[in-house]
């Protein structure tokens, strides 16, 4: 992308060209200015954490790029309306979780058409692990899609994006309580339907947590 | 590590360096510029036509105004006999045989039993005057932004926003009846110094014998009676008279008074006594108090505010002690209706501000918070709380205020929240969001 024209204050060129701006306020204030640099540095100071969130809502799976690009353009069409530049790295994540919900929503919503017509819905070519661990992680994601979805973003969240609880709640704008309560809700879910697929059975049934494949399972708080 | 813990970090690591091996960067980079493009050329591409949709809007819209300008109110009148279109200054008479009703375009209606004589007198965009002549009619006005309806009978007026209720004139003794049987309306005439309100389970008496004493030199003031239509159906109870003047009831609550003050006595006769108007009795509500009450002692919160609206729910939160509407807005609050707890809640704050009961604050800041998502109003309710003095759920509110504005972006004032909070709850439930907000 071309460099902007007039360097703004905050902004500066590091070694080989490249713009970067000291912190989210700067960023945010050069997008406002439509800066397209700033849109550069954006995208490569918060693709980790939209890649985490959505891969670990999503699985292994072909959308994934889309899905995250989608992000993005979600971001750089909504900028205008972030008055607090501190709360970029939240918003964007709550943007993630939405558009992936989002995504996988669509998605149940199609299954009745497979159903139907199985033979007009193409398979879509998958490139994964082998062995074990691509049959857990299979499994795992066969398992999320039978729970609600606000009760498997919550758990893909804390347990496979590994984020805090307060973000959780702050990504998925509810409460501590609320995601609190869909955790243990899916929680509980998930171990009853781990029962029936070997992989996880297999990974889950010695000792530990969910070690006997307890009926309950309670949210651990915060550490 | 648990085993749990091990499998969700190979699920991790395997998705996650999955979409890595894709490289997404150069895509996204790729999808962003096209659109960049794209959206330049659809600015360049749709200029031309800016002009020529604007004029095509315009006239959509000065179509869409001659269509759907305000038309006048008409009504049908339907009964004995096939129903017909009315007419202006037509005189009604409810047959013998059936009663008559007339269905006006706006979904309003007014329906004349056996004997009662009417007339539409005027018909306009928001509403229509009915004047009535003789006997019992029956009103059902459905509420609109800017309903003007209104009931003429004799010299008396009833105003009508949205209600059912029931007016009778007794032409011969100039006697008018409103009985409400939902909502509200207001009644002018003469006798009254401002417009007497009738609300839901009420019955006003007014009348006029200002016109049997004209030209007769007599001075007897006109009567007007608010009272419970309930327990005047039951014992039919007499205007009160009292010994003493008795200055117009006063309450110190912000909202309307709900006691209907006496007409002003002519005191020509000085010293003599003074009729006033019979204070509002208690709503049925607090008649019927027990029932609700037992029912939510025992749990039965739906029922109990099932019983509640029954008895004038609305009305009771206009007129009972701020500790009882305070309760009726935990029970609709525990029951489920939200909009129902909001109104008592608001009710209460509106009409004792200073000295609202702090639960009920707390109870706003609950609603506003869980139901609406209004986290700014949240925090200002949940602020309010905790300024009360009352320390019942004194950590959870400020717990709440600190996640009330973070939601809401008021990050200052959510540093403040969480220092307060930090330094009253150490180790309460919020201590880590506090922390964190405070780091932040």
């Amino acid at each position: 992308m071309a460099l902007p024209r007039e360097m703004r204050p905050g902004a500066h060129v590091l070694n080989g060209g490249v713009v970067a701006y000291n912190d989210d306020a700067e960023l945010v204030a050069a997008l406002h200015r439509g800066e397209s640099a700033a849109r550069t540095v954006l995208v490569q100071r918060y693709e980790p954490l939209v890649e985490r969130l959505v891969a670990g809502a999503l699985g292994i799976d072909s959308e994934i790029s889309d899905v995250i690009q989608d992000v993005f353009v979600g971001v750089f069409e909504g900028i205008r309306s972030l008055k607090d530049a501190s709360a970029l790295r939240s918003w964007i994540a709550t943007l993630a979780v939405f558009t992936a919900r989002g995504r996988i929503r669509r998605r149940r919503r199609w299954r009745w058409i497979r159903f139907l017509a199985p033979e007009d819905v193409p398979e879509v070519p998958v490139s994964g692990p082998q062995g074990e661990t691509h049959e857990a992680v299979r499994a795992t994601y066969r398992v999320l899609d039978t729970l609600p979805d606000d009760e498997r973003m919550a758990f893909s969240l804390r347990f496979i994006s590994e984020m805090q609880l307060t973000e959780v709640a702050a990504a998925c704008r509810v409460s501590l309580a609320t995601v609190k309560r869909r955790l243990a809700r899916a929680e509980k879910r998930f171990v009853e339907a781990a029962k029936d697929h070997p992989a996880l059975r297999e990974r889950l049934t010695q000792g530990g947590r969910w070690g006997d494949m307890a009926e309950s399972a309670e949210v651990e708080g915060e550490s | 590590m648990t085993n749990f813990e091990s499998l969700m970090k190979d699920v991790a690591r395997t998705v996650q360096g999955d979409a890595r091996r894709r490289q997404l960067l150069p895509e996204i980079q790729a999808r962003l510029e096209a659109l960049d493009k794209q959206s330049r050329q659809a600015q360049r591409a749709h200029g031309g036509w800016r002009l020529s949709l604007a004029g095509a809007a315009l006239c959509a819209a000065g179509i869409a105004i001659f269509v759907l300008r305000p038309q006048p109110l008409s009504f049908a009148v339907d009964g004995v006999g096939a129903g017909r279109t009315g007419a202006v200054g037509e005189q009604l008479i409810g047959a013998d045989s059936g009663p008559v009703a007339l269905r006006f375009s706006d979904g309003s209606q007014v329906t004349l039993p056996p004997q009662a004589q009417a007339h539409v007198d005027a018909l306009d965009t928001q509403g229509a005057t009915v004047a009535l002549e003789n006997g019992t009619v029956e009103v059902s006005v459905v509420h609109r932004k800017h309903t003007r309806w209104e009931i003429r009978a004799g010299r008396y007026h009833i105003r009508v926003t949205g209600t059912r209720f029931s007016a009778g004139w007794d032409r011969k003794t100039d006697a008018l009846t409103v009985t409400m049987h939902e909502g509200s309306v207001e009644v002018t005439g003469p006798g009254m110094k401002a417009p007497a309100r009738v609300v839901t389970g009420q019955r006003l008496r007014a009348k006029d014998v200002s016109a049997d004493t004209q030209g007769q030199g007599q001075d007897e003031d006109p009567k007007v009676v608010v009272e419970d239509a309930t327990l005047a159906a039951r014992a039919e109870a007499p205007v009160v008279e009292e010994p003493e003047a008795v200055p117009a009831v006063e309450t110190a609550q912000p909202e309307p008074a709900k006691v209907i003050a006496a007409p002003a006595r002519d005191d020509r006769r000085g010293g003599a006594r003074v009729r006033r108007a019979v204070a509002e009795p208690q709503s049925k509500l607090a008649l019927a108090n027990a029932e609700w009450r037992s029912l939510e002692a025992h749990g039965k919160y739906k029922a109990a505010l099932a019983v509640a609206v029954r008895d004038g729910f609305d009305d009771g939160c206009l007129r009972l002690p701020a500790e009882d509407v305070a309760k009726l807005g935990d029970l609709a609050r525990l029951a489920g209706d939200y909009k129902r707890a909001q109104y008592a809640y608001q009710a209460v704050y509106r009409r004792f501000r200073s000295s609202t009961p702090p639960l009920a604050l707390f109870g706003l800041g609950k609603i506003e918070f869980y139901q609406n998502r209004d986290y700014a109003s949240a925090a200002r309710w949940f602020g309010l709380y905790m300024k009360s003095g009352e320390h019942a759920l004194a950590r959870e509110a400020a717990g709440l205020l600190l996640e009330s504005r973070i939601k809401a972006g008021d990050n200052a004032g959510a540093r403040a929240a969480a220092e307060s909070y930090l330094q009253s709850y150490a180790d309460g439930p919020h201590a880590k969001l506090a922390h964190d907000t405070v780091g932040h």
